[in-house]
């Protein structure tokens, strides 16, 4: 069961000359969940289209499950993926039932089979009821999951989800994964998002994605442990830290120092108060992605 | 259930699942695919087609004048009585009427307006002359027989034919034809272009590009769509002219059927002739506005919805250049046994090489559209 997924130096150069990624490998292993974490414009989507066989890239190889995604086996490769993108293409005046129709039924998929496995699915992610209500009267976050049931029917080996969670809000989004991990138990997701929070809860697997490249990569606990192992104090500030400090970050109204035990804290709030530095709030912070993201990149992650 | 198979037979489905879905959910569908050409109906029973054949308004002066009941009884036309014979002139110079009479004591005066009325002047000048040998007013159908005996003198004579009834009622079954061909006009560039860029806009393409077999489905997709469509909206006039008052009684099945495949070859050479466009067109607003103001000119400038008899003679022969044009004009000779089908048929040759050359270039252009899709 499940599908290895592997991409080695995949590039893209769109036609107007810009690279979109420049050079990205990564392997995930079968019944992995891996996330492509990274912000806007950083060649999450761009990838994940060219390991879904939506794009071609320029240079490098894909295989899913062994098969040459571009190349001999593309037919038998392609046929195992369910892709699902950002902006759903259902048509506006249909209901969900009669756009799943249209659209499944455009990629191959039986109408029996969309009106037999549609409803349980919706109903599995977590929007009942979602197949009789029009698509143009639908949030963004349910014809995310009008997108996902869609990319879903035909039971794909590897499910491929560009930003699935974006628009929902945190229950809906935990009751989404909940759910995809339980239907592709055993087989291989990949997604992309901008949070690292949900990059962390989900996957168990980590690509960072900076400015069309891979800049870390790994199980996200290994990920943190290896980049950003130690506690981090915040402390809000109108002003830059005393020089007697040497602060990790230093942006938006706050710095950040590693800390190895409380009195590192109360050490570090002392210098303030020396040095005549008003102090508005100290926080203490559990590394996460978001601090890889800053460790080995040098940039803050927005959101 | 496992597995996705998209193919010609599964996108066919899909396409006659969305136009009938679409029918029901989106009021556009019907008012371009219903309304519209049901309003063409009304406008061309009212307006193009007129009812029974007018009569010629001739002027008298005096109105009272008795030579009016004299042109009156030779039938076809009308007399228009002047009591004011400046009024008279000045309706003649203006074109308001073509013909008068003008009665100055014993002589008469035939007035014309231009030398294509000449003729008819003159004919009528005669019977007013017989009219007034007689003695006016002559006797119902005197003058009628006075110059049949003349004509026979020098071995001429009028014969009149029991002509079959044709009516405003077999003009608008004619018309309903061109209105076939107005919606497969349509139907071919909304359906192939428009529909072709808005797929690549919302990323359908690049996802059916994507997949195997996906390049087969949209075009299956796209012959359900649009025959779908096109059953739909050709059932909707032909209901619609019924209830106009359309007799087709006297019609050729086999004509019927002729011109129906004539009418399908059509749209298909206009639907594989739009596929080009796509490559060009990025955004599908513009693809809905140049089909829309494209086939608005068309439908007029080709003698689809103005009928070619009414066009300029240059543009009415040029028109036949354009494949619906020619397959509005065959169905209609076929439909009512003007021409045999076969010789219909045989006529309709030149559609083949448009058919090929338009497919030669749809096919290229749909391939490019493919690849391209997923290069972007």
């Amino acid at each position: 069961m499940g599908c290895t997924v592997e991409a080695v130096g995949l590039r893209k150069v769109y036609r107007a000359g810009f690279e979109a990624v420049k050079g990205v490998s990564l392997r995930v292993g079968a019944g992995e969940t891996a996330s492509l974490m990274g912000p806007n414009g950083s060649g999450k989507t761009t990838t994940l289209q060219m390991i879904a066989g939506v794009l071609r890239p320029t240079a490098g190889v894909v295989r899913v499950c062994g098969y040459d995604v571009w190349g001999d086996g593309w037919e038998r490769a392609r046929s195992l993926v369910g892709f699902a993108p950002q902006d759903p293409p259902f048509p506006r005046s249909l209901t969900g039932l009669e756009a799943l129709e249209v659209l499944a039924g455009l990629f191959g998929v039986g109408r029996a089979g969309v009106r037999s496995d549609a409803g349980m699915l919706l109903e599995e992610l977590g929007f009942p009821g979602l197949l009789g209500v029009r698509v143009s009267r639908m949030s963004g976050g349910q014809r995310r999951a009008l997108t996902i049931v869609l990319a879903l029917l035909g039971e794909p080996e590897v499910l491929v989800l560009d930003e699935p969670s974006s628009g929902l809000d945190p229950r809906a989004r935990e009751r989404l994964w909940g759910s995809i991990s339980k239907l592709m138990r055993g087989r291989t997701v990949l997604f992309s998002t901008h949070d690292p929070g949900e990059a962390e809860e989900v996957s168990t697997a980590t690509f960072i994605f900076h400015r069309g490249r891979v800049a870390a990569a790994g199980r996200p606990k290994e990920l943190i442990e290896r980049y950003a192992p130690r506690a981090r104090v915040r402390v809000w500030s109108s002003s830059p830290p005393p020089p007697s400090l040497r602060a990790r970050r230093s942006s938006g109204g706050f710095a950040e120092f590693e800390v190895e035990s409380e009195r590192d804290v109360a050490a570090i709030v002392a210098a303030y108060a020396e040095a005549g530095l008003p102090v508005e709030r100290v926080e203490l912070v559990r590394p996460g992605l978001r601090e890889v993201f800053f460790e080995v990149t040098g940039e803050e992650l927005e959101g | 259930m496992r597995g996705r198979r998209p193919s010609f037979r599964t996108g066919l489905y899909a396409g006659v699942l969305m136009l009938l879905y679409s029918a029901r959910r989106e009021p556009s569908i019907l008012i371009w695919y219903v309304g519209f050409p049901l309003i063409l109906l009304v406008i061309a029973k009212y307006i193009f087609i007129g009812g029974a054949p007018q009569l010629l308004p001739v002027g008298f002066y005096p109105g009272d004048g008795e030579l009016a009941g004299v042109v009156e009884g030779l039938g076809g036309f009308e007399a228009k009585g002047y009591s004011d014979l400046e009024m008279l002139y000045r309706d003649l110079e203006r074109g308001r009427i073509y013909i008068a009479i003008v009665s100055r004591g014993d002589s008469v005066e035939v007035l014309y307006a231009g030398e294509e009325w000449r003729g008819l002047a003159i004919s009528l000048g005669e019977a007013l002359a017989f009219s007034k040998l007689y003695g006016t007013p002559a006797p119902p159908g005197a003058v009628e027989e006075a110059v049949k005996a003349v004509l026979g003198l020098a071995g001429v004579r009028l014969v009149e034919v029991d002509a079959q009834e044709w009516g405003p009622g077999k003009s608008l079954a004619l018309y309903t034809i061109n209105l076939m061909g107005v919606e497969a006009l349509y139907v071919g560039l909304y359906g192939g272009m428009v529909t072709i860029v808005s797929f690549r806009r919302d990323g359908t393409l690049k996802i059916l590009a994507g997949s195997p077999g996906g390049a087969r489905s949209l075009l299956g997709f796209l012959t359900g769509f649009n025959t779908a469509t096109i059953a739909f909206t050709w059932a909707a006039i032909i209901a619609g002219s019924l209830l106009l008052g359309a007799d087709f009684s006297g019609a050729s099945p086999s004509g019927a059927g002729v011109a129906l495949l004539l009418l399908l070859l059509g749209l298909e050479a206009v639907f594989l002739a739009s596929i080009p466009l796509s490559l060009v067109v990025r955004r599908d607003e513009t693809a809905a506005a140049i089909a829309g103001i494209g086939g608005f000119l068309l439908i007029f400038g080709t003698g689809l919805a103005v009928p070619r008899e009414m066009l300029p003679d240059l543009l009415a022969q040029a028109a036949l250049a354009f494949p619906l044009t020619l397959a509005v004009e065959l169905g209609r000779q076929a439909l009512f046994g003007d021409i045999p089908p076969t010789e219909a048929l045989a006529a309709s040759w030149p559609l083949l090489p448009i058919l090929l050359g338009a497919g030669l270039l749809g096919f290229y252009s749909y391939k490019r559209l493919i690849s391209r899709a997923i290069e972007e």
